[in-house]
């Protein structure tokens, strides 16, 4: 802001006030200079202060990123070894005594015994 | 050389700070005058001007035109006062004290004579304004005192003395110049 303006305007104000009687005894000649600095000092604060908040808020964000990837994703393991073909030609069995039942496993599965055992 | 508040205000809208050294120029004299009808001291008087000024400048934003800027600055110091006073009062343990009964009506009497470099003696700059205003040629008297005085608009004052509104200017435009070029006279010498 040009320095000549402002004192132009700062008299021009100051002649109003005396011509109309309405003026404090005195006032400090710089005024209207610190106030500008404080607001500007102001806006400066709260600068620094959005940026505080924003980097912490970045910051946590990250944080809990981390954390949900590396704690609650576990990473799958694949085995050596060579995967286990079911054997479709299991015997039977018995699961209460753990015996294997013959008869199940023969071809005479017409007869009537093996349904009644087989089933 | 008269400032027009809302060009600078949009100014600052957009976040020009220092813009708004002219708005407080402007309206200095009247803010910490009235603030001091409050506090009924001449610094805390400052402190607290200052503070609605950067009260005001902070709610621009909110500021919609709807009313004049200085009605709006002027409802913000009184607040600001009012606010000053209860905080004082509180520390004091006295009753809150209501918009009216901050007011004085007799300002009391200062030392005049011990102010400091850094402060402008308004008492001082008034008598010598009054005399430099006095020492004005009549017809640029009058266009001062229609226009500063009575607050009257260039088309009022055309009207009012039977002169072109650009003679008006033109003359209140070199009125102000003797006044200002006195003042800087005065500040200088003081």
């Amino acid at each position: 802001m040009d320095k000549n303006k402002l004192k132009q305007t700062e008299f021009l104000y100051f002649i109003k006030s005396f011509l109309k009687k309405e003026y404090p005894h005195y006032i400090s000649k710089n005024f209207s200079h610190d106030t500008i600095n404080k607001i500007k000092e102001n806006n400066n604060k709260q600068n620094i202060g959005f940026f505080l908040q924003f980097a912490t808020a970045a910051s946590f964000a990250i944080v809990t990123l981390f954390l949900i990837k590396f704690s609650t994703i576990q990473t799958l393991e694949f085995s050596k070894k060579p995967e286990t073909i079911i054997n479709q030609n299991s015997k039977t069995y018995n699961v209460t005594n753990d015996k294997f039942i013959d008869k199940c496993n023969s071809n005479e599965k017409s007869n009537k015994s093996f349904k009644k055992d087989c089933k | 050389m008269e400032i027009d508040d809302q060009s600078i205000i949009r100014q600052c809208q957009d976040g020009d700070v220092d813009a708004f050294e002219l708005i407080v120029k402007k309206y200095q004299i009247r803010i910490i005058n009235l603030c001091f009808k409050y506090t009924k001291n001449h610094a805390d008087a400052e402190d607290v001007a200052q503070e609605a000024f950067i009260k005001a400048f902070n709610g621009l934003s909110n500021f919609r035109f709807e009313s004049k800027f200085y009605s709006w600055l002027h409802r913000i110091a009184i607040n600001c006062s009012l606010n000053h006073i209860n905080s004082k009062e509180k520390t004091k343990e006295r009753e809150t004290i209501s918009e009216n009964s901050g007011l004085i009506d007799n300002v009391p009497e200062y030392n005049l004579e011990n102010i400091p470099d850094n402060y402008y003696n308004m008492q001082n700059l008034a008598n010598e304004t009054e005399k430099a205003y006095n020492n004005l040629p009549e017809e640029l008297r009058l266009l001062v005192k229609l226009r500063e005085i009575e607050d009257l608009s260039y088309e009022d004052i055309s009207i009012k003395t039977k002169m072109p509104i650009g003679t008006v200017r033109s003359r209140l435009h070199r009125a102000r110049e003797i006044l200002i070029a006195e003042m800087k006279k005065i500040i200088k010498n003081g």
